[in-house]
């Protein structure tokens, strides 16, 4: 992997010197992204399949690659498995409202989720009742797979978990929890947000009835995201929004809806979201998944060893040598988050994350810190003069607040 | 949120962004619309005189606590105000404010 290389196609990164390591929050954007957006404002600006012409044929039918783009690159069938969504919140949305949930459903969840995962099975609960089951992992993350057995009971309907921790970088095991929930006739939900941009995914190695993931996370554009399901559950499945391009027939009393995406993407689409999200994926698979594992694999390892020499740091998540993604959080003891995070950016034009990081359900229970974490998370453009200058800074960092 | 302030005879926008909440508390990170240019270092006794206790401070960064705050002021006039209560952002510009119009 050639980073300079990779480093060239960054606007940001050619003009400054930021060392940008919040990738978990949002990723940087090549210029082959950027550029496929403006081509088409550019070059074709037109709303796909509404009108006969050329312009709006042409937008359909690269609005329908996209698509395919996306489906091929987590292992779905080309033909409508999988639908363009805002981010993976509203992916994650519309299967919480989609769903025509039973009287006494329940739904098990996992106490690290991501509130994207997590508050719309609550609103379940206040709105209808459905009643929520919340597995904790120990505090680096990993489950203990037969409580999810054991907790599982008739009345289960849905499992739905992260792949991968926004907070802990862990890696939950997707195939054996997939496993025990088919096996008692239970749907899965998984969150890949913080997965999909690291790892090579297979939906149908997996088994999952849904998948939900972000562009913005993966060299994309935000606004964009997407929602895999299963042939199995696509008529189960109500859409989030009703509009325009949606319906094959309607009448004063009735509507049917299309197959396809189609059915679940009412309204005009973001078609320019759609080809940068699937130029985003030609970059990362030109790139290569065994690539970018090896390069952050190295990175995530001399952050945390460099990290764990200073006793008044404490991370969080797998320790060195088991599975984990490029996210790395971490505490300065005494020295409240968001304090330590602009230091890093006054001193060090660092850019990293702190605070909850929308899981308030895993600080609180967790890893018991109610005022946060500061998190640095990396891909596939940083490098290892990145992360020493990053830990050079929490030398000067850790001198000044604890003298 | 934003507010306009006078600070040396200048107008100053003050910017405020919500970062976390928790409980009855939060924090929001407020910055100008320019480089404010403070001398750190100096200071320290004009702070006092509202009540806020300098920490810690050096040319780069003030460590402040004011009524329960924790403050982090940066020459720019960049702040940090964690543990606001009540969690309200009027609060948070209301305590820059103060501070600003402390330092000479």
């Amino acid at each position: 992997m050639n980073i300079e290389k990779i480093r060239s196609d960054f606007k940001i990164l050619r003009d400054s010197d930021v060392v940008y390591l919040d990738n978990a929050a949002t990723s940087l954007t090549p210029d082959s992204v950027l550029l496929s957006m403006n081509r088409f404002y550019e070059e074709i600006n037109a709303n796909p399949g509404r009108s006969v012409h050329t312009l709006a044929s042409t937008a359909r039918i690269l609005y329908d690659d996209a698509h395919r783009s996306v489906a091929s690159f987590i292992g779905a069938d080309k033909d409508g498995e999988v639908i363009f969504t805002k981010n993976a919140t509203e992916a994650i949305n519309l299967v919480a409202s989609g769903i025509r949930w039973r009287d006494g459903d329940r739904i098990i969840t996992t106490a690290i989720e991501h509130h994207s995962n997590f508050l719309p099975w609550l609103r379940l609960k206040q709105r209808y009742g459905v009643k929520i089951d919340i597995i904790c992992p120990d505090t680096s993350g990993q489950f203990n797979l037969s409580e999810f057995k054991e907790i599982i009971n008739d009345k289960t309907r849905l499992l739905a978990f992260s792949h991968a921790s926004n907070v802990l970088g862990s890696i939950t095991p997707a195939k054996k929890l997939v496993s025990i929930a088919r096996d008692r006739k239970v749907l899965t939900l998984i969150d890949g947000a913080q997965f999909v941009p690291h790892r090579a995914v297979d939906v149908k190695e997996l088994g999952c009835d849904f998948y939900a993931f972000s562009a913005h996370k993966m060299l994309g554009p935000m606004g964009m995201g997407a929602l895999y399901v299963s042939p199995n559950e696509k008529d189960n499945l109500s859409p989030l929004i009703l509009g325009g391009g949606e319906v094959k027939d309607a009448g004063l009393d009735f509507f049917e809806l299309l197959p396809s995406w189609e059915g679940f993407e009412g309204g005009t689409q973001n078609v320019p979201g759609g080809l940068g999200f699937a130029s985003a994926i030609e970059y990362i698979e030109k790139t290569g998944f065994d690539e970018i594992v090896k390069h952050e694999e190295k990175l995530t390892k001399l952050l945390i060893q460099g990290l764990c020499r200073f006793d008044k740091i404490e991370t969080y998540g797998p320790g060195l040598g088991e599975d984990r993604t490029g996210i790395v959080s971490f505490n300065i003891h005494g020295v409240n988050p968001h304090r330590v995070s602009s230091l890093y950016n006054e001193w060090g034009n660092i850019l990293i994350r702190s605070g909850h990081m929308c899981a308030y359900p895993l600080m609180k229970n967790i890893i018991k810190r109610p005022r946060g974490v500061v998190r640095a998370s990396t891909y596939l453009y940083n490098t290892e003069d990145e992360v020493n200058r990053f830990l050079e800074v929490t030398e000067k960092i850790m001198k000044f607040t604890l003298k | 949120m934003r507010e306009t302030f006078n600070y040396r005879d200048k107008s100053i926008t003050l910017y405020c962004i919500n970062l976390c909440s928790y409980g009855d508390s939060g924090d929001y990170e407020l910055f100008p619309d320019e480089d404010m240019g403070i001398l750190l270092i100096d200071q320290v006794k004009n702070l006092d005189d509202i009540g806020c206790s300098v920490v810690d401070v050096n040319e780069s960064v003030g460590f402040l606590h004011l009524r329960g705050m924790e403050i982090t002021l940066y020459p720019s006039g960049r702040m940090i105000i964690e543990n606001v209560k009540p969690d309200d952002r009027l609060v948070a510009i209301e305590t820059a404010r103060n501070i600003f119009q402390a330092l000479r």
